[in-house]
Order: structure tokens, then C-alpha cells, then sequence
């Protein structure tokens, strides 16, 4: 085990996104700035579609090749020993180097993400033989014992199965013994749980808390899911648009959503006592294609709107969507401090 | 998995019998009396009085239909497929004589067509849309477009009289007795290596547009994404992890191309004069020796059959969703 | 449903560069077919003969039109076999000749000669004009090309539709049939099939091609009923009182018919090679017709005393097979929007 596996961290600065369509070129990820912390996990927050899942496999330098790359910004990763390599512009080689070892990462559909043809022990074997050079005997050993960690019963039995031999949960806990296969520092879960039964993701969540904590891992759970991230998150970063729009302690940004986004975004999480918010948000993520000018979020934002009756009709202007303050339109707003470990990207609330 | 397999078979056994009426059925429901037609037509020379009487005798022409079928069946399926009208041998010995020849080639272009369509399958699907990728589809697309006699006249024309090489007949020369051993090996290496060529050769175009295409499908699935996420090499993805899964229906593919590479048997091996059953049947026809000609056509539909089953069944095994659904 | 159909796809079939080319080259082909009279024969287009003007040639042309040899007369004298055509083009003030002045079936004294001012690509062993033989092969290739499929088309459709919307015995029948058929290998289930004909012609060639090719058309018409069969639009039809023979051929068979089309244009290509594969050996077309399979027969018999004439059939064949092949593609390019799709770069 690497000594300094307990301070390996990933520094995310400015990051950018492009993806070549026939239209042109859009960025679905658009100057994104945040840290995972060792031992810590950082949430990524949003509605499907604003780029949260493209910024998690930017930090792996998995996007589909030909088609999409980092356009900017960098992905600095180190392992408190000094150790640093930038993955936004390494060479491919010393990615790979990194991926599966030290950054490892779990996805949406675990059915999907199994290879069908060959068996599960394989699969996560492959792992340890490429990355500690295992021989075959002993990694498919540790497989087996990588399968028990993860709560599978009769490991040594399932690690001969296919993965369609497989439950979907126990599909995502096999994907996880992969990802620990390599013993990284970090843990990239795209949505680990959304394919997922509810009492399947309760599982899920407890078991990558508890391995989390265990091995001191620093972890980026993105998910749209703002109700799993209270119980798992340490920080929040609330995305839009390709944008963090606010960004929080969990504690804060459920006590104090200060983004009109996050606000509307909470207001759609059921509570006990109090109903989910009817309808969510008015109106759609806009494609990266035809993001608005100004704030992202101005067509749909209930504050502006509001602020446009309130004041007067010189600051505000007239959009498809209705009146808002034209400074909304204007000006693109900065992600600023608006308190002890709370930023928030909105002129009025910043001000 | 044994309920398919079972499924699978009931419904060969049900084409095999269909196949055997088929057979049957050209045979007796062609007009007039195949004996006569026999003695009429195969001239006088070649068929005897005695000739007529037991091929009479051999297709039971004085019993009712069901009868006759029933009786022809038995035979058939102790491989009794009477004597031949031209030489009188039995029907079973000049086919049997013939097969390896042409189980070679089969053999041999399958081999060969692989050898080159996984390599050209993977590089080309490695960097799709490359320099070499649109080379070798566009070659390959010429070269599928050629007929393969076609090609073998064009081979033999080049061969044989501009170059002047060799004469492109037969399984060997005419001098091989008097050639060294590396002669000769080089002799039958290269009577073999044109006529195989002539088979293989589309295969190779199809089969590496299939696993091309095949590979690019697999290459934007989840599981490629969580391959890369290991750390796996591009080499490592794509011949491990995409290429295990094209594996599977390029079996199934190969099955289904021992059709046309029998078809085109008859005429290649005539042009050829490859000893194999196509150039069998082709004299067969000549000569109208209808015995050959029906045990060749029920033996070639069989092999196809068998040829589909297998691969059908091949991919049952391969395929652990099915292995053990 | 068709009317809204087919004019969209001619519009994505038109932006087919390929597709075009090969399009024009086959209506050209086809042109050379029905024209051969005015392209290869001895018989002149026009000619003056004893103060009248005859037109041989285009009444050849005419004649050529199925059923038209009852209506229009042959220009006599020049179609009796006695007259001495040379002669009388001599001796006329005025006379057009044909492209190639020979007949696919006059011998000549001038044997294997090599290609030349006078013989374009040579002639064969009996002194016949490989041109001319060449244009008239045409015709054979490309009746029997349409023919076959026609024949293999309308067995496959109606077998495939009957079983794909029947279901039930007769899907089982019909399934059984085709995976039976297609066990054959095609040459050895049509020579099992041609041994039995005494002396075969075009017409042979053509029902035999077309009672073996129908198998693919049928089962992919059969799946397609399958997967159209529960379509909303169907459903709907139903709903609204339509008798399942209306749903079948006003709902149902339009929206089948293009990978229907496709199949039945990539079989025209095979039944063409399969007719010069029968007329190589010796099965199909009889030897003295100018079929590019014969000629390609005749070549192969003196390939050492006159390779040159291996390469006109040879030409003729791959070049006609490789069109056909060309249209297919870019009509299943036009007819499948997935095509297109195959290259669009996701969002």
C-alpha cells in the first residue's frame, strides 16, 4: 500500500470542455475550478445535462476521442509526497499510468459498464496484474477478496460468473472492487446510484461511505441527486450550464442556498415535512449549443424575475422568457465569497 | 442453454428432411422417367441395357411415391447413393474421393481470409477514418466487387500465359515427379495458393468490413469506457476487450459464408481442375450422371446445414448470456 | 404512404455521387440493350437499295420490343438469310452502318484475330466480333438479370408477407422453406435443377435463378412484417376498420419496400453472375448466344492461343456487377436515415 495513498489530492482549475458537433463547436464544460480533498468527498450537483458528468470524465481524460477534449484549464494531481502530474495536458501514457491505480471511477449503468464476455474475477483481476503485477493465480485470489469487501456473499464462487449472472446491485459493488482494485487515492462515482433500486442505493451509499473512510480515499460523487449528496458529501458544488453557480460546505448549502438555481434545485428534494416542490424548475437546461449570454440561468431564474417587477424598468430589459434585471444579461458573474466556505456565481445575491 | 440446443437440432432434423424430399423430389418429379430419361439422353454409349435395369431397380420406379422415397431414404442414410452412370463405381466412393480436395480449400480460405481480416479489422478500426483505414476499405471494396471467376481467369490468364509462370491446372505440374522436395513443396504451395486465393479473397473484404464495423459498435460501449478507466492500453482495449466481444458473431459470420464458398467450388474448381467435388459435379452434369448429381447436392446441403448448426451453436457456447440464459 | 416515400428518398439518393454514376451507367447499359440492333450488326441503320430506302436496323430495334415482332414486319430483303447485305451496301448511294457492322453469330474466316481497326476487341475462335458478341451479351445479362429478380421479387414479397403478417402455420411453413432453400448452395440446387432441362434457354435461366433467389428477399420481408405488424400506424389502420388485406398493401408492404428494394437491386447483380457462371459451364445460355458467360467460356478454352479475348467479358461482367452493386449501396444509404446517423458525432 502507498504510504501517502491518504494524501493524494486533485486540484481543478478552470476547466474546459469542447465538443466538436456538426453545428460547431460547444463547451459543455466552461472554466470549472474545485478540489478533492483527501479523505473528503466533494459533490457535483445538477440537472442532467450541465455538464457534470463530462467534467468527471475530463478529470479521468476518458471523453470520447475525435470528438471531445480539454480545451483549457488543468487537472492537477499529486500525492502529497511531491508527486504532481497536470492530467489536462500529460502525455497519454503517464495518464494511464495514473487511471485504475491512482483515480478510479465507477459509473451510471454498472450492466453496461461490465465487459459481458468476460467473468467478473477477470474483470477486476485485470486490474491488479496491470497495476501491482499480480500474477494471474494471486489476482484473481485478491479479486475474490477485493468481492467479499464489497459485501458480495460466496465471493470466490461469483468471481467465475458473468456479470448478467449479476443483480444490478451487486453489478455496481463489483464495479467498486474494480475501482479499489488498484488501491487509488481517488474515487470518481458518476452517478453510482441512479440506475438503482431505492433500498439497492441506500446499500450503495452506506458501503462507499464506509470504504471511503476505511481507505481514506478523496471522492467526487456527481450525481443530480441533491438528497444523496447530504448524506455522503462534505462540500457541494452546485453545476449549471457547465458552470459551478455556488459552492458549499453540505451543512451550509442546505442550511443557506443562496443561488436562485440551488434554491429551486432544493425546493424539488421531497422532505418529511414538507412536500417536493410541484412542477421543479420552470423551463429546461439549455443545450450546450445555445447557452444565454450573461448568467446561464437568467431565462429561468424566479429572483431576477422578481427583481425585474420589484425595480426599476431602466434595469431591467425585456428576453423571450419574460423581463429580468439586465444586469443578468449583461454581465457574467463571478464565482465570489460570500461567507466562512460558501461562494455563490450571482450578482444580486453576491451583492 | 439445452432447451435452445435441443430447439436448434429438432429444427435441423426437420430441414434435413426437408432437404431429402427436396432432393427426391427433383429427382422424380422431373418430367418423365429418370431411367429413361437416363438411357435417352446419357447416348446409348454410356448407358446400358443393364444400366437401365438397375437404375429401375435402384429408384424402385414400379412402387408408389411414398414407397420410393422411403426406400431412397434408407439407403441414403447407410451414404448408398447407387453407382455412378458413367463409370459404374459407387456414388459414395467418387465422393468420398473428392472432399478432402475441397475441404482443403475451405479450410484453407477460412484460414487465410481470417489471417488477414482481423489484422486489417483491428488496425482499421483502431483509427477509423485514418489513412489506412479508407485505403484498405477501398481496396477491399474493389475486391469484393470482383466475381471470383473473374478473378481466376484473370489470374490465369496472367499466370499462366503472360508470365508464363507456371501452368495454373490441377493440384500440382505435370513435372512434379522429377522435381527436388522444396520443388515440389513449392510446386503444390503454389497450385494451392491460387485457387485459394480465389476463395479467400472476399472473404477477406467482407469479413474485415464486419469486424471493422463490429469493433467500432463495441468501441462505444459503457464497458470500452470502463476498460480505459483501468488504464488499460489502447492495444490492450481493443484487442482484448472490444475484439472478445466481435469474436463471437465473426463465428457465427464464418458459418454462413460456407455457402457461397461451396457455390462458387463448382465453377472455380472446374477452371482450376481442382479434383474436388464442384469439378465433380460439373463432370457429373456433364456426363448427366444424375446419382452423382443428387448425392452432391444432398451432401453440399448438408454440410451447409451442419455449417449453420455448428455456428449457431459455437455462439451459444461462446456467448455466456446465452450459455446461461 | 408510397407517394410520400419516394421522392424523399430520390432526393437523398440524388446527393449519392456514386449512386448516380452508377445509376447513369446502367440506364446507358440498358440503352446498349435495346439499341443493339443499331449498334452491332451487319444489317445497315439506313440503306438505298434499288431506289427505296430501307431501315434494317431500327426495324431490329422495333422488333425487339416484347410482342412488337407480330405488329412490325421484318425489312425484308435485307433480314433473309441469303442476301448479300454487303452487296447491296456497295452498291447503294446511300447507307448507315451500324457502330459495329457485324452480326454476334456471323462467322468469319478471320480467326482470333487480335483486336483491331475493323474487329474493335478481336474475334473468337469461329471469327465472330467480340463487340458485337459483347453488346448483344447485354441484352442476355440484363433480361435475365430483371427477369430473375422480377421472379425471385414477387415470390419472395408474397411469401414474406404472407408469413410475417399470418404468423401463426404458415410463418412456420414458410420459415422452414427458406432456411431449406438456403441450405442449397445456389449452383448446386440450380444444376441439380438444369440437368432436367433438355435444351436451356434464357427463359430456363431466368425462372431458375428466380425460384432459388427469392430466400433472402422473403425472410427480410417476413421480418420486416414481424416488426411493422405491432407499428402504431398499423394498429391504428386496424382501428379505424381496415381488413387486414388493406392494412397489408396500403400500410404495411410501402413501408417494407425500400430494404426490400435494396435486396432485390444487389440480387440483379448475383442472378447476372450467376447466368454467366451457368453459361461458363456450359448450363445456362446455349453456346452459340452471345452470352458474356459463353464468351468468357470461349476465352477460357483458348487462353493460350488468345488471351486477349479473356478480358471483354471479363470487363463487361465486373464492370455491370460492380454498378449494381454501387446503386444497391446508395439506395440502402437513402433508405436507412441510421446510415446517416452512423457518422454524427453525439452531443
Amino acid at each position: 500500500m502507498s504510504p501517502n495513498r491518504h494524501s493524494a489530492a486533485l486540484a481543478v482549475r478552470d476547466l474546459r470542455v469542447e465538443i466538436r458537433t456538426r453545428e460547431g463547436i460547444v463547451r459543455p464544460v466552461d472554466g470549472v475550478s474545485f478540489d478533492i480533498r483527501p479523505g473528503r468527498t466533494l459533490g457535483l450537483a445538477g440537472e442532467s445535462g450541465c455538464g457534470k458528468t463530462v467534467s468527471a470524465l475530463a478529470l479521468m481524460r476518458l471523453l470520447p476521442r475525435g470528438q471531445a477534449r480539454i480545451s483549457g484549464g488543468s487537472v492537477l494531481w499529486s500525492n502529497g509526497d511531491g508527486e504532481s502530474v497536470n492530467l489536462a495536458t500529460a502525455a497519454e501514457q503517464e495518464v494511464r499510468r495514473l487511471r485504475g491505480r491512482r483515480l478510479a471511477m465507477i459509473f451510471q449503468d454498472p450492466a453496461a459498464a461490465l465487459n459481458p464476455v468476460f467473468t467478473v474475477g477477470e474483470q477486476i483481476a485485470e486490474v491488479s496484474r496491470l497495476h501491482l503485477g499480480l500474477s494471474h493465480g494471486k489476482a484473481m485470489r485478491r479479486a475474490v477478496s477485493l468481492l467479499s469487501r464489497v459485501g458480495i456473499a460466496d465471493a470466490a464462487r461469483r468471481a467465475r460468473e458473468y456479470p448478467h449472472q449479476f443483480s444490478g446491485g451487486m453489478q455496481q459493488r463489483a464495479m467498486l472492487a474494480m475501482a479499489l482494485a488498484g488501491e487509488p487515492g481517488i474515487l470518481i462515482a458518476d452517478e453510482p446510484t441512479t440506475a438503482l433500486d431505492v433500498t439497492v442505493q441506500a446499500q450503495i451509499v452506506d458501503l462507499l461511505r464506509g470504504l471511503q473512510s476505511e481507505a481514506g480515499m478523496g471522492m467526487l460523487w456527481v450525481t443530480h441527486d441533491l438528497g444523496v449528496l447530504a448524506q455522503v458529501a462534505d462540500e457541494i458544488c452546485v453545476m449549471y450550464a457547465g458552470r459551478i453557480v455556488e459552492r458549499a460546505g453540505t451543512r451550509e448549502l442546505f442550511a443557506n442556498p443562496l443561488h436562485p438555481y440551488t434554491q429551486a434545485l432544493l425546493a424539488c428534494v421531497p422532505r418529511l415535512h414538507r412536500p417536493a416542490g410541484t412542477g421543479g424548475i420552470p423551463g429546461s437546461v439549455p443545450t450546450p449549443a445555445e447557452v444565454p449570454p450573461g448568467c446561464r440561468f437568467h431565462p429561468r431564474c424566479a429572483l431576477s424575475r422578481r427583481l425585474a417587477v420589484e425595480l426599476d424598468a431602466e434595469l431591467c430589459v425585456n428576453t423571450q422568457s419574460g423581463s429580468v434585471l439586465r444586469r443578468c444579461v449583461d454581465e457574467v458573474p463571478a464565482l465570489r465569497p460570500v461567507g466562512a466556505d460558501h461562494w455563490v456565481a450571482c450578482g444580486e445575491v453576491a451583492s | 442453454m439445452v432447451r435452445y440446443v435441443a430447439k436448434r437440432l429438432l429444427l435441423a432434423g426437420v430441414t434435413l428432411v426437408g432437404i431429402t424430399i427436396v432432393t427426391f423430389a427433383v429427382t422424380r418429379l422431373a418430367p418423365g422417367d429418370p431411367a429413361l430419361e437416363a438411357v435417352s439422353r446419357g447416348g446409348a454409349s454410356t448407358m446400358s441395357a443393364e444400366a437401365y435395369a438397375r437404375l429401375r431397380t435402384y429408384y424402385d420406379l414400379d412402387q408408389p411415391l411414398s414407397r420410393q422415397y422411403a426406400a431412397w431414404l434408407g439407403r441414403v442414410v447407410r451414404l448408398d447413393f447407387g453407382r455412378s452412370f458413367h463409370d459404374g463405381r459407387r456414388v459414395t466412393d467418387k465422393v468420398g474421393e473428392r472432399l478432402p480436395a475441397t475441404l482443403c480449400l475451405a479450410g484453407g480460405a477460412v484460414v487465410l481470409s481470417l489471417a488477414f481480416a482481423i489484422p486489417i479489422g483491428l488496425a482499421s478500426a483502431r483509427r477509423a477514418g485514418g489513412v489506412f483505414d479508407t485505403v484498405a476499405g477501398g481496396v477491399l471494396a474493389a475486391l469484393h466487387s470482383v466475381p471470383r471467376y473473374v478473378m481466376a481467369m484473370l489470374l490465369i490468364v496472367v499466370v499462366g500465359v503472360h508470365l508464363d509462370w507456371f501452368s495454373p491446372y490441377g493440384l500440382r505440374s505435370d513435372s512434379f515427379e522429377d522435381m527436388s522436395y522444396p520443388g515440389k513443396a513449392a510446386d503444390l504451395v503454389r497450385h494451392f495458393a491460387l485457387i485459394v486465393f480465389c476463395f479467400a479473397y472476399p472473404l477477406i473484404a467482407y469479413q474485415a468490413r464486419f469486424i471493422r464495423g463490429n469493433l467500432l459498435e463495441v468501441l462505444g460501449q459503457d464497458y470500452i469506457r470502463t476498460a480505459r478507466a483501468k488504464g488499460l492500453s489502447e492495444r490492450a482495449v481493443l484487442h482484448r476487450h472490444a475484439f472478445r466481444n466481435t469474436l463471437l458473431p465473426l463465428i457465427t459470420v464464418v458459418g454462413l459464408l460456407v455457402p457461397s464458398a461451396l457455390g462458387g467450388s463448382v465453377i472455380l474448381e472446374t477452371m482450376f481442375q481442382w479434383p474436388g467435388i464442384g469439378q465433380l459435379l460439373f463432370q457429373a452434369m456433364t456426363q448427366r450422371d444424375y446419382p452423382v448429381v443428387m448425392a452432391l447436392t444432398v451432401v453440399a446441403a448438408v454440410v451447409v446445414l451442419l455449417c449453420t448448426l455448428l455456428a449457431d451453436l459455437t455462439y451459444a457456447l461462446a456467448d455466456p448470456r446465452v450459455r446461461y440464459a | 404512404m408510397l407517394q410520400a416515400r419516394a421522392p424523399r428518398l430520390w432526393r437523398r439518393f440524388r446527393r449519392r455521387r456514386l449512386g448516380m454514376l452508377s445509376l447513369a451507367g446502367l440506364v446507358l447499359l440498358a440503352a446498349v440493350a435495346v439499341l443493339r440492333p443499331v449498334l452491332a450488326s451487319r444489317l445497315p441503320i439506313v440503306c438505298r437499295y434499288e431506289g427505296r430506302l430501307y431501315f434494317p436496323g431500327l426495324v431490329g430495334v422495333l422488333r425487339s420490343v416484347p410482342f412488337a415482332s407480330a405488329v412490325v414486319e421484318e425489312s425484308r430483303p435485307f433480314s433473309l438469310p441469303s442476301f448479300d447485305v454487303e452487296k447491296a451496301v456497295a452498291d447503294s448511294s446511300f447507307a448507315v452502318r451500324a457502330l459495329i457492322p457485324y452480326d454476334p453469330l456471323d462467322y468469319s474466316s478471320e480467326v482470333r484475330a487480335r483486336p483491331s481497326r475493323q474487329h474493335w476487341l478481336g474475334t473468337d475462335d469461329l471469327g465472330r466480333d467480340v463487340a458485337a458478341r459483347l453488346v448483344h451479351g447485354t441484352a442476355v445479362s440484363l433480361k435475365v438479370g430483371l427477369g430473375a429478380m422480377a421472379l425471385a421479387g414477387l415470390v419472395g414479397i408474397v411469401l414474406g408477407a404472407w408469413a410475417g403478417y399470418a404468423g401463426g402455420i404458415v410463418d412456420v411453413v414458410v420459415s422452414r422453406l427458406i432456411e431449406l432453400v438456403m441450405c442449397f448452395p445456389v449452383f448446386f440446387l440450380i444444376l441439380a435443377v438444369m440437368v432436367w432441362v433438355e435444351e436451356p434457354g434464357v427463359t430456363h435461366v431466368v425462372f431458375v435463378i428466380g425460384l432459388t433467389a427469392w430466400t433472402p428477399i422473403a425472410r427480410l420481408m417476413r421480418a420486416e412484417m414481424l416488426r411493422l405488424r405491432g407499428s402504431e400506424f398499423a394498429v391504428a389502420a386496424r382501428a379505424l376498420g381496415a381488413g387486414p388485406v388493406r392494412v397489408l398493401v396500403r400500410h404495411l408492404l410501402p413501408n417494407a419496400m425500400a430494404p426490400v428494394a435494396v435486396t432485390i437491386t444487389f440480387g440483379v447483380g448475383h442472378a447476372i453472375l450467376i447466368e454467366a457462371g451457368l453459361s461458363w459451364l456450359g448450363f445456362g445460355v446455349p453456346p452459340p448466344a452471345p452470352s458474356w458467360g459463353v464468351m468468357l467460356r470461349s476465352a477460357y478454352d483458348q487462353i493460350q492461343s488468345a488471351p486477349f479475348l479473356v478480358y471483354p467479358p471479363c470487363v463487361a461482367i465486373f464492370v455491370t456487377v460492380l454498378m449494381v452493386n454501387w446503386l444497391g449501396e446508395a439506395v440502402r444509404d437513402a433508405a436507412d436515415p441510421r446510415g446517416e446517423s452512423e457518422n454524427l458525432v453525439p452531443g
